[in-house]
């Protein structure tokens, strides 16, 4: 038998024995796409989603009308009339492409806070999760106590300081939409790093950022996708909500939150105004928490009897 | 045996003690926080604060420069600004000409908290039927459809609720005063705008609580002693179903506290709201940071208070569930 000597015990140096084994296999892949398509409302709300997000990049090119041209012969026309599909507003501009143009500015702002909601939290919460003890337990109360405080307030109170527009309002969110992803990211961390594939990581030479990010992340995708489909609903909830109290963007740009908010204005006499927006606005928020719901059926494994 | 049970209640209520302390600790540096935070905003923001009056001779400027305390360090103006606020003093509104902030808040709040509690009564005692509804009847017909109505609820803004409401009960078939606040039949729509939100996650909460109330055993054991089915939804899953309202309660009033924002200025409500947002968009800072402050402070005292009186509520959170990370 060959000695066993104290470096025996050392986790070897030489990264190139390592294989890229974090693929996940086909068999659960093959099986997740089962489940999804099983879940009725999760396609149906992929379908709309995609409907909606074509509209949105291409439909302002399908009319003769741009977003921001006012016409005072021509306000407050009736959808249909004119060839103004969804009519026009009170200062005689196409409905349509204002709505889908506003859908660009929701949706970026949306999609960029959650990917820096996304990548913030992972960085936080694994890092607070894999070194644990004091590292953790501050990292953790720092977060704790900016929960404590109400995210909305604080977003509203740097929109009125900070200049009002796209780039403020995706800092605001950003700000404090990373906070519940730190939260999950850590507690899935600290189940998984206990388990032996990390500890057969260790052994094999990884260090501590091939660990987290070759071995651990891989393995709690799931709450993190699911987490990332219920912060893109909220995202377009409150980007609509700062809009309607005056703090979102400037006219003559649109979002969608504008559009419902100068449509509640028009709603005594033209109704159709805020129904439209209304109904788009909501139709996507109700798609995207659709979506997040069958993706955690699909994706979390404890939900299973 | 009796010292033993004696030792552990005695290292319970000290475990119980230094949780409170936390606790207390933990909310402090919150308030803290929130002062400095909207401190350090209102002097970042560019220009002098009486650069918009007339021009305004240097003497003059000087003058209400040094009665404002603007010609000190801004170290001096922090502990300042944290002495007014021990002392609840919010400063001067500089739209309402002569108003504090205090008196806004004292005049304009009771008609949040009169809606907001309307709306959290109706919407809790609606989502707890509906949930528990939904509930006893798993994945039938009735289950989904009441599912439907919540992730509607959560998905339809409230200023859109609120302006179609406005609109079809309001305008088109005059069931209800559009706007104003002057009657019980003026808060009805307000209510049902706020409370919609709040019914749909209490569904959603109240039926997974529900859920996991039916599978304990205590259940099975009053089927098998024949209590009947009127009974054991009272006895025995409502006020396990109740419990986990309170935890959200932090949470519900946060939503509620930004409901009131929007819902007061649609149905034209003279409540904190409505000065909120005209404060927003008149750019009137002793207001706005003076309501977040009040708004900050009071959710969190309430989340203070929701987690000690939990602590007394359920029986089943010892002190070894808290001491952990849960915390």
């Amino acid at each position: 038998m060959k000695d066993l000597t104290k470096e025996s015990f050392e986790p070897l140096k030489n990264k190139d024995i390592y294989q890229d084994t974090n693929s996940l296999p086909l068999f659960y892949r093959q099986n997740l796409a089962k489940k999804f398509k099983k879940n009725k409302l999760a396609i149906l709300s992929l379908i709309i989603l995609s409907i909606i997000i074509i509209l949105v990049i291409l439909g302002p090119f399908f009319v003769p009308f741009n977003y921001y041209e006012q016409d005072y012969q021509n306000t407050n026309l009736p959808p249909g009339d004119k060839g103004h599909i969804f009519g026009t507003d009170s200062l005689g501009r196409d409905i349509f492409s204002r709505l889908w143009i506003g859908g660009r500015v929701s949706l970026f702002i949306a999609i960029i806070v959650t990917l820096l909601s996304m990548i913030i939290g992972i960085i936080y919460g694994s890092v607070a999760g894999y070194y644990g003890g004091r590292v953790d337990n501050i990292m953790m109360r720092i977060v704790d106590i900016l929960l404590a405080i109400p995210g909305l307030l604080i977003n509203i109170m740097l929109l009125v300081v900070l200049k009002p527009g796209i780039t403020t309002i995706i800092i605001a969110f950003g700000i404090t939409g990373w906070l519940n992803m730190a939260r999950i990211v850590r507690g899935q961390v600290l189940q998984v790093k206990e388990q032996e594939y990390v500890l057969a990581a260790r052994i094999l030479g990884a260090d501590n950022k091939r660990i987290i990010l070759k071995h651990i992340i891989p393995n709690i995708i799931g709450p993190i996708i699911v987490e990332m489909t219920l912060i893109i609903p909220s995202a377009i909830f409150g980007e609509a909500f700062l809009s309607y109290i005056g703090l979102g963007v400037r006219p003559p740009m649109a979002s969608w939150g504008t559009l419902a908010s100068e449509g509640i204005k028009a709603m005594r006499f033209y109704p159709f105004q805020l129904i439209i927006p209304g109904v788009v606005i909501s139709l996507t928020i109700l798609s995207f928490n659709l979506l997040g719901d069958g993706l955690r059926d699909i994706l979390d494994p404890r939900l299973e009897r | 045996m009796s010292t033993y049970l004696y030792l552990n209640r005695y290292k319970g209520d000290l475990i119980m003690h230094r949780y409170i302390l936390k606790r207390i600790g933990i909310s402090l540096i919150t308030i803290w926080l929130l002062i400095t935070i909207t401190f350090f905003l209102i002097h970042i923001i560019p220009g002098e604060p009486f650069s918009n009056e007339k021009k305004l001779p240097p003497q003059v400027l000087d003058n209400l420069n040094k009665y404002y305390g603007l010609d000190k360090p801004l170290t001096i103006q922090y502990l300042r600004y944290l002495g007014n606020i021990a002392k609840g003093d919010l400063g001067y509104s500089l739209i309402y000409k002569g108003r504090t902030v205090n008196d806004i808040i004292s005049q304009a709040f009771p008609y949040s908290a009169q809606l907001g509690i309307q709306s959290l009564i109706v919407g809790i005692a609606l989502g707890l039927t509906l949930g528990i509804m939904a509930a006893l009847h798993r994945n039938k017909i009735l289950d989904y459809s009441i599912m439907i109505i919540a992730v509607l609820g959560i998905s339809i803004p409230n200023f859109i609720i609120g302006g179609l409401l406005q609109y079809f009960l309001g305008v088109k078939y005059k069931l209800f005063p559009v706007a104003q606040w002057k009657g019980f039949i003026y808060t009805i729509l307000p209510t049902i705008a706020l409370g919609t939100r709040i019914l749909a996650t209490q569904v959603r909460m109240i039926r997974t609580s529900t859920l996991d109330v039916l599978s304990q055993d205590y259940i099975n054991a009053a089927k098998a002693k024949g209590i009947n089915r009127m009974g054991i939804i009272f006895r025995h899953i409502l006020p396990n179903s109740i419990l986990p309202i309170i935890t959200t309660l932090g949470p519900l009033t946060a939503t509620i506290l930004t409901g009131t924002f929007v819902v007061e200025n649609i149905f034209a409500i003279p409540g904190l709201g409505r000065y909120f947002v005209q404060g927003v968009q008149d750019l009137d800072y002793p207001v706005v940071m003076g309501t977040t402050l009040f708004y900050g402070i009071f959710l969190v005292g309430l989340n203070f208070l929701v987690d000690i009186l939990y602590f007394f509520i359920d029986p089943r959170i010892n002190a070894n569930s808290i001491t952990g990370d849960s915390l």
